[in-house]
């Protein structure tokens, strides 16, 4: 009987606990988790058994986070990955980059690939003045700077 | 008489019973030792923990140097990892996880700025998902563990601020923190102090002339803290008097670029500044007794207190660095030679300055040592033992960078203040800016380099480019070289355009247009866009292009001496870098063939190969970026050339291919060093040389291009199935065929093929011209390029038919005009795939 049941629980896939800065839990299967190298190291750790503390990734963006481990534990084929990786990052800019600094905290680096990659392609058209408005850069060249930049660079401006 | 105590004699007990003795002993322990005896007793562990011992102890050991933090910051990883290694090679940690993790009640993320006598300054930044990011900034003691949070740094945001720690435990045992704010010529120094507890403005200067120094690299030493240019032009700020003073200059040569300067520190009492001299510009009478004969030296100058004048203490040849780690060294030699003066003016972060990472001098044992980072691995050089040691290994490729902090152990307080249960978490004061407006998670990604870096390196070449002038912070992360690497590595082979060469014989001069493959773009390349080197004057051609990079030749205005007559140029158009290639050794220019090889996927490095075949002879020399010197590698007499075109080359694969225009040809290994042989493609029977139209590659394939007899469809041509009477002369069914050969393969196939008479339909212009025949056509029709890249646009072939050119999509299978010859209608055109990059030369 009791070895019976040691059985089953080896077999069952185990779950890892993770806890949002705002405390709400996720249970998320250790195959999918361990995509973030973070997470990893935590469980290695120790903290497998426990709840794991993510300080820094709120509950609705772990809530997506989760979402993506799991997609991409799941052993879907690549083309429709590539589908839904491109739904997945077709998101508001604010949740965008709250899963951007997530992915990056929790260093899932495909994820953090396919998200950069979606910023890079938002921005790539803009002009230097409308990244500074974008992000609130101040323009910290004298104009002298600025002509000397643009001289060398010139075709990039054409 | 049992008790173990009684076996000491009573002057033992004597001294360890007083505690002004046992004071004094333990003074002079080392730190570690110290810290070990607090659990000898509750008497020692109470003298030990009085901050009076502290204070004292660390007055008795002001500056011993045992070990050194390195930051390592990677492009996408987080967060920076933290290596602490003690110097005499002992103790290696991998602090990464918890090192800095002394705060119990932040879990931020930990950034060290500085270390000044055993002190860290160092932020943890958390709650990206709060309203605002909270930045607290800690002085901490990594061998006690105690640390201080200081309140909030003044000023108008985190961006234009610099912290720096001044602490010299030999003066004061109280610490100062110095926030220097530069903007719009507006310096403010604000002081804040331990013994205060509170932020001060000490000096508020408007006008000011920065000299160029780099604020994030401050230096403390001499009650002041220093600031230096990469010119060695800096000014210091004097703590005690608040007031500003100009750094002499080091005596450097005359020619001293940026790209020289290696660091910037003090140890042992001496401000040093170092950078690479070549040796027969420094003053020999400052270090006769070393050998000239190397170029170049690592030379440290020094400044001591008191002085006003720089010296030259130390100087290490790089051939001994050469000579120690002989394979390793070539990847960085090259880095400090790829930088050309005025390329990147603003260049803040020069390849030397990676290199030299930290120099110590006054540990009386070892004796100065300078701390380098070769590939592979981070070394130590001994001044005095003369030797190399290493501390550090790191891995064979790595993009990394690498910062170094001296540590010292020291018992110093950091008064440490925690009164509450949560400690204060200090929010980050931005008035006024117009980010407040946004949601925080967009300023904690742009604030953070690494992540800002992981997006500018998936831009196109051409957008960063432009995105150099947003800001200095901006312009810093794109000119570093590393970055180019890296953009390189990920962008490879995106051929976004053409550059046609275009020359109408005598009725008008030759010009060069740049055509953008999605057909929005179409530029008549101004006539200085080949000026690039403004020296040498002469006229320049494109003569290949290779994945980003072109190779041109540039011709003399003729003059007696002949042999000198063509210069080669590698030239980046998208940075417009460009580096002359010393001439190859041989018999003059006529039977020479100059060909690039780069593949940025590979290696950051290129090469060039010299071909020369007369008489049967086959020599083929070798240029390589990293040694800059040509090889000869082949030397062949009775050599078969098969006949094949030494001037239409191809560098695919590693190797340069040539085939004759009736597929027979060879290779150049360029690893290998040796020839192979090439297949032949299945040709029909009846191919003849005027059949044979182009030979290139592009996505991964080597294509031979050529017209054959048509009502074929591909399927029966690879099948074999070619019907021997389907003669070319006898048929007007024409068809361009494409032949492609894998990588890894040695077998071609046909992959696509276009009939001639949907050409001559979708252009009607080329047949008004009598005689209407379809093989006229055949005649008269060119294949320019052939790019087959794994996008959304598909294959596609780039034809020079009369009147003008045009390209076919075999995906859409529509044509498209790219330029017309109009008024002409014939002209001699050369294509030349272009990519953007911002490889390095």
């Amino acid at each position: 009987m009791a070895s019976s049941e040691s059985t089953t629980t080896s077999t069952t896939t185990k779950v890892l606990r993770l806890k949002s800065s705002d405390n709400e839990i996720f249970g998320v299967e250790e195959k999918a988790a361990l995509q973030s190298e973070t997470i990893k190291s935590l469980a290695e750790d120790g903290y497998s058994e426990d709840v794991i503390p993510l300080f820094n990734v709120e509950k609705k963006t772990l809530a997506k986070i989760v979402e993506w481990l799991n997609k991409h534990a799941s052993g879907s084929s690549k083309e429709e990955l590539k589908r839904w990786d491109a739904d997945f990052v077709d998101v508001d800019k604010d949740v965008l980059y709250d899963l951007l600094l997530a992915s990056n905290y929790l260093n899932i680096e495909v994820l953090l690939h396919q998200l950069a990659q979606k910023v890079a392609d938002m921005i790539k058209g803009k002009k230097p003045e409308e990244i500074r408005q974008l992000f609130g850069i101040k323009n910290d060249f004298t104009p002298e700077e600025e002509a000397e930049i643009r001289r060398e660079n010139a075709w990039a401006f054409e | 008489m049992n008790s173990p105590k009684q076996q000491n004699s009573s002057s033992v007990q004597a001294v360890i019973g007083n505690d002004d003795l046992l004071t004094e002993i333990l003074f002079r322990l080392p730190a570690r030792s110290v810290l070990k005896f607090k659990f000898v007793s509750m008497r020692w562990l109470s003298i030990i923990s009085g901050s009076s011992f502290a204070i004292r102890h660390t007055h008795f050991n002001p500056h011993t140097i045992s070990s050194l933090i390195f930051k390592v910051s990677y492009y996408l990883k987080r967060p920076p990892s933290f290596r602490y290694v003690s110097l005499d090679g002992k103790s290696l940690v991998n602090n990464s996880s918890d090192f800095l993790n002394f705060d119990p009640n932040n879990a931020g993320r930990s950034y060290v700025y500085n270390s000044c006598n055993g002190l860290l300054l160092c932020s943890k930044r958390r709650g990206y998902s709060f309203e605002r990011s909270i930045l607290t900034d800690y002085i901490f003691n990594p061998s006690t563990r105690q640390f201080a949070i200081l309140p909030p740094r003044p000023g108008q945001g985190n961006h234009f601020n610099r912290i720096q720690l001044a602490f010299d435990p030999s003066k004061s045992p109280s610490y100062q923190v110095v926030c220097t704010h530069f903007f719009n010529s507006v310096i403010k120094i604000y002081v804040y102090s331990s013994d205060t507890k509170d932020w001060r403005l000490s000096a508020n200067e408007e006008n000011f002339d920065s000299l160029s120094v780099n604020f994030d690299k401050g230096v403390f030493w001499n009650r002041a803290i220093h600031w230096m240019s990469l010119m060695g032009n800096g000014f210091s700020f004097f703590l005690d008097k608040e007031s500003f003073q100009t750094i002499p200059r080091p005596p450097l040569p005359e020619n001293w670029h940026d790209q020289n300067f290696g660091y910037f520190g003090e140890s042992g009492g001496n401000l040093h500044f170092i950078g690479l001299v070549a040796a027969n510009q420094t003053n020999p009478d400052d270090f006769t007794s070393l050998d000239m004969s190397s170029d170049q030296s690592i030379v440290v100058y020094a400044l001591e207190k008191g002085c006003s004048e720089w010296f030259v203490k130390y100087c290490l040849q790089m051939n001994a660095i050469v000579l120690a780690y002989p394979k390793k060294y070539c990847l960085q030699t090259n880095a400090i030679a790829m930088a050309h003066p005025g390329v990147i003016e603003y260049l803040t972060f020069s390849p030397f300055s990676e290199i030299v990472l930290s120099f110590i001098e006054g540990n009386s044992e070892a004796g100065p040592l300078l701390v380098m980072r070769i590939p592979g691995d981070i070394l130590s050089y001994s001044f005095k033992g003369k030797t190399f040691k290493k501390i550090l290994s790191l891995p064979p490729f790595d993009h990394a960078s690498y910062c170094a902090f001296k540590h010292g152990e020291t018992l110093s307080w950091s008064f440490v203040e925690r009164d509450n249960e949560t400690g204060p978490l200090l929010v980050m004061n931005i008035p006024d800016s117009p980010k407040q407006k946004k949601s925080s998670s967009v300023d904690a990604v742009i604030d953070n380099d690494d992540l800002l870096t992981g997006i500018l390196v998936r831009l196109p070449a051409k957008s960063v480019l432009k995105f150099k002038l947003v800001c200095k912070k901006w312009l810093y992360i794109i000119s570093h070289p590393s970055f180019a690497i890296h953009h390189t590595y990920l962008n490879p082979h995106t051929i976004s355009a053409l550059i046609l060469k275009l020359s109408f014989l005598f009725n008008k001069p030759s010009s060069y247009q740049y055509v953008s493959l999605d057909g929005k773009s179409l530029v008549t390349v101004p006539s200085d866009f080949l000026r690039f080197d403004h020296k040498n004057p002469g006229s320049t051609f494109v003569s290949q292009s290779c994945n980003g990079l072109l190779l041109c030749s540039r011709r003399r205005w003729y003059s007696g001496e002949r042999t000198e007559s063509t210069d080669h140029y590698v030239f980046n158009p998208t940075t417009r870098q460009f580096a002359i290639l010393p001439p190859p050794a041989g018999q003059g220019i006529h039977f020479n063939w100059i060909q690039l090889a780069f593949d940025p996927s590979k290696s950051p490095r290129y090469q060039v190969v010299c071909t020369h075949f007369l008489n049967s002879v086959l020599k083929i020399q070798v240029y390589s970026s990293e040694t800059k010197d040509w090889k000869l590698c082949v030397n062949q007499e009775n050599f078969d050339s098969l006949c094949v075109n030494f001037a239409n080359c191809v560098v695919w694969n590693g190797a340069l291919h040539w085939i004759s225009p009736m597929g027979n040809g060879f290779s150049f290994l360029l690893d290998k060093e040796c020839l192979q042989k090439i297949p032949r493609p299945p040709l029909p029977e009846n191919w003849q040389v005027h059949n044979f139209r182009y030979f290139g590659e592009s996505g991964g394939h080597l294509h031979f291009i050529g017209f054959q007899a048509s009502n074929i469809n591909p399927d029966d041509l690879s099948m074999g199935i070619i019907s021997p009477y389907m003669s070319t002369d006898q048929s007007p069914d024409q068809s361009i065929v494409v032949y492609a050969m894998e990588g890894g393969c040695s077998k071609w196939f046909i992959k696509y093929s276009l009939h001639i008479n949907a050409i001559t339909m979708a252009c009607p212009g080329m047949i008004e011209d009598p005689p209407v025949l379809p093989f006229s056509a055949k005649v008269s029709v060119k294949v320019l390029s052939f790019i087959d890249e794994s996008d959304e646009k598909g294959p596609l072939m780039v034809l020079n038919i009369p009147g003008g050119i045009i390209s076919y999509s075999f995906k859409d299978k529509t044509f498209n005009n790219i330029w017309s010859f109009a008024p002409f209608k014939h002209a001699i055109c050369d294509a030349f795939n272009y990519t953007e990059t911002l490889s390095w030369i």
